[in-house]
């Protein structure tokens, strides 16, 4: 059975599913009890799970993400609200020199079942400090996983794999997409990491994204299918462990690539999406890996600028036309 | 008018290649407007237009490789006129050659001219083969096409590329087999009749200005033999053509009196007789040729990736002829040495050099060639230069004949032609000349090869 739901409310439902399932899983954040969350993601959960379980935290990253590291050790399954990304900088030494290492400095005696969550990126005018897509820079550590799913059933299922997994998880929701709407599977759907998901078939070019960019390459498939190329369009979703063999098995079909990410270009996923291609499947391309990224300034405030300064789909169309050596558009 | 022309993207670029156009002849532009996208061995960039005005001429092609400095395009600005301009590429770049001889004299633009004829051909030919990518047999091509090439035995020198500069992409492979034009030539297809379907690929490989699709087949005729090259007459072969097509030569040619370095010669070699020393003519112009260099140094120089590379030290290969072949062994700082040590050491590079001993750090890296034929009674040649050298000197036989004495007296004199082949990007006419006068002054007064 499937029901159509929004992104927030199939997140929630992951928690309160682990929330029901297992008391060890504590929600930590701030104004995630009494005033139900920023984003509303807990909205309601304080009242009838309570305080011990639903716990108000004072604005302080580093202490609270510390305790939760502290909590995890000792076996607990804390979930921790990050208000946005953008504040996990204050917490990335307990999370990066803690969370990350624990479990190798003990030699797997000890682990850390933690689960750190927020909605990470830019494109609803939060202006400079509060635009980071983070996702290279946590991915960048060994010892942490990453996901950033897009769909509200892969936000449900990546979810209840993040709590059940003995190993601190940097999870990344669409931020902006909260109120989008999709099917969501009823029950235990939990979706493993590791494994892409093909979000639209096709023959002659290959679309890598992850994220909120997964909608923006749907729009540019349905443009260039229009002109005759199909485009096929993977969804990363998980980005630590990564699904190399989805890439290169589409790749050996179409022939073509490009890698979006909202993200700077430097040092991106896109990046290592067109190293593995270039690795793996070498043999089988027509052209060179293209990237789009954001543009290479802090995240711009006013709203034009925000635009451009972000992936369009016409810049992910005409990047998919020079892979296909046709005109751009 | 304001011209476009191919800028200058980094020291080592030399020329570039016109990608396309994003602007039409008959386009308003404004300063700073892309107007095409240029590809060098290193990026690709958009050309921003410089000036205001309407891009009245486009006069290089998309595909075309353009030197740096020549004019691609005019903008016209208002009240201006176009420019009468020949349509030939290859006429364009003469224009600019001889605008950019300076100091060259008229006799060396004469000198030179004969020459640029010869030369449109070739170029015109060669531009072709470059638009393609394709110049000395090396093709763009993607990672896909090759493996399916392999895979389907297919010849990608008869694939016509729409990829960017001529690249090679997966829609013309697969265009190809299914016309089934591209197919590999077996040793047996010959026998074949020369079929329709071959027919046009014959001539699209030909407009493409491929070279092995523009040699005739062998007629097999009796009374034929088939020669195939030697690996060595094969680099011989590229690197010559590459020489003469790409090192824009230019000649400069003197006659030399003999008669006391001739006396001079045998007086040497009464005297060293006995230490088994015997001076070669060819010893005498190599040192001669070494010590005009200490005037002249920019010929003792090599063309590089980052500019001219002038050497102190004269490291002077000689031509030695084999039967299959050349090589020219190397004379490591000839200036330096005396004409007994040169005479001894040519001699045992030459011996060597038949005997197949040369080591290779023997035949490399030289700095200037000497080639001599004057064994063979040759009034006068031209040699081609051996890059990446500045130059190459080509001597003749001396021959005895009537000259004129300082009184005018008809006397017999033993004359000599010594032809300078020189890079013209190295050097102008009057450097060659001068150098060569050097070297008549020296030999002409030998005593100048004892300091």
């Amino acid at each position: 059975m499937a029901e159509t739901k929004t992104y927030r409310e199939a997140l929630r439902e992951a928690m309160v599913y682990e929330l029901d399932n297992d008391e060890n899983v504590i929600l930590m954040g701030e104004d995630i009890g009494v005033y139900g969350g920023t984003h509303l993601i807990t909205d309601g959960l304080y009242d009838e799970y309570g305080p011990k379980r639903i716990m108000d935290v004072p604005i302080s990253e580093n202490g609270f993400t510390g305790a939760a590291i502290g909590m995890a050790m000792m076996g607990m399954r804390p979930v921790v609200e990050m208000m946005t990304w953008n504040f996990s900088f204050l917490a990335a030494d307990q999370i990066i020199q803690n969370a990350a290492k624990v479990r190798y400095f003990s030699g797997g005696q000890v682990e850390v079942p933690l689960v750190i969550r927020g909605p990470n990126g830019g494109g609803v005018q939060l202006s400079a400090q509060h635009t980071h897509s983070l996702e290279s820079f946590y991915g960048h550590f060994p010892g942490l996983k990453v996901v950033a799913p897009v769909t509200p059933n892969d936000v449900k299922g990546m979810m209840l794999t993040a709590i059940r997994d003995p190993n601190p998880v940097i999870f990344l929701e669409a931020g902006a997409l909260y109120g989008t709407k999709g099917e969501v599977e009823d029950g235990d759907n939990a979706v493993p990491f590791g494994k892409a998901r093909i979000a639209r078939e096709g023959s002659d070019v290959t679309l890598v994204a992850y994220g909120r960019q997964v909608n923006l390459c749907l729009r540019a498939a349905d443009t260039l299918s229009e002109e005759g190329f199909e485009a096929e369009v993977i969804d990363l979703r998980s980005l630590r462990p990564f699904d190399e063999d989805t890439i290169v098995e589409s790749v050996e079909k179409t022939h073509r690539a490009v890698a979006v990410q909202e993200q700077w270009r430097w040092f991106g996923v896109a990046s290592e999406v067109a190293a593995i291609i270039q690795d793996r499947a070498f043999d089988s391309l027509d052209a060179p890996v293209e990237r789009v990224s954001g543009a290479e300034v802090p995240g711009p405030y006013a709203r034009n600028l925000e635009l451009m300064a972000f992936p369009s789909e016409k810049q992910v169309a005409n990047a998919a036309r020079r892979v296909l050596y046709e005109e751009e558009k | 008018m304001p011209e476009v022309i191919m800028p200058k993207m980094g020291d080592a670029m030399e020329e570039g290649t016109l990608l396309k156009w994003l602007k039409s002849e008959g386009d308003d532009v404004s300063e700073g407007d892309a107007i095409a996208e240029i590809e060098t061995d290193k990026v690709t960039m958009e050309l921003e237009a410089e000036d205001e005005g309407t891009l009245a001429q486009l006069i290089a092609d998309e595909g075309q490789d353009v030197p740096v400095g020549e004019a691609i395009a005019f903008i016209q600005g208002e009240g201006e006129d176009v420019p009468e301009r020949s349509e030939g590429g290859g006429e364009a770049e003469e224009e600019a050659e001889e605008g950019g001889e300076e100091d060259g004299g008229g006799a060396q633009a004469t000198a030179t001219e004969t020459e640029e004829t010869e030369e449109e051909e070739t170029e015109e030919e060669a531009g072709g083969q470059e638009a393609d990518g394709r110049a000395d047999g090396h093709y763009r091509a993607s990672p896909i096409v090759r493996r399916l090439a392999g895979e389907n035995d297919l010849d990608l020198a008869k694939i016509d590329g729409s990829g960017p500069a001529g690249r090679i992409v997966e829609r013309d492979v697969r265009a190809a087999m299914e016309s089934g034009t591209a197919q590999r030539d077996e040793d047996g297809a010959q026998e074949e009749d020369v079929s329709a379907p071959e027919q046009p690929q014959q001539e699209q490989a030909e407009m493409q200005g491929f070279q092995p699709a523009r040699l005739p087949e062998p007629t097999e005729e009796p009374g034929t033999q088939l020669v195939e090259p030697t690996r060595m007459m094969q680099v011989i072969g590229e690197r010559m053509t590459e020489s003469k097509q790409h090192v824009p030569h230019f000649y400069a040619t003197v006659e030399v009196r003999m008669d006391v370095a001739m006396a001079l010669r045998k007086q040497l070699n009464e005297q060293l007789e006995e230490e088994g020393v015997k001076l070669s003519v060819n010893d005498f112009v190599m040192k001669a040729c070494a010590v005009a260099l200490r005037s002249y140094p920019n010929l003792n120089a090599l063309y590089t990736t980052r500019g001219v590379e002038l050497h102190e030290k004269v490291d002077m290969a000689m031509a030695v002829a084999l039967d299959q072949g050349l090589i020219t062994p190397v004379i490591r700082d000839i200036g330096s040495k005396g004409l007994a040590a040169i005479s001894q050491e040519s001699k045992d590079l030459a011996t060597r050099t038949r005997d197949g001993k040369l080591q290779p750090d023997e035949y490399q890296g030289g700095t200037i060639t000497v080639s001599n034929m004057g064994m063979f009674g040759i009034e006068s040649f031209t040699a081609i230069i051996n890059p990446p050298q500045a130059a190459i000197v080509a001597v003749s036989s001396i021959a005895r004949r009537p000259d004129y004495d300082e009184n005018g007296e008809i006397v017999p004199a033993s004359m000599m032609k010594l032809t300078l082949s020189a890079d013209h990007r190295i050097a102008n006419g009057r450097d060659g000349a001068m150098y060569m006068a050097e070297v008549k002054r020296v030999l002409e007064n030998p005593v100048m090869l004892m300091v």
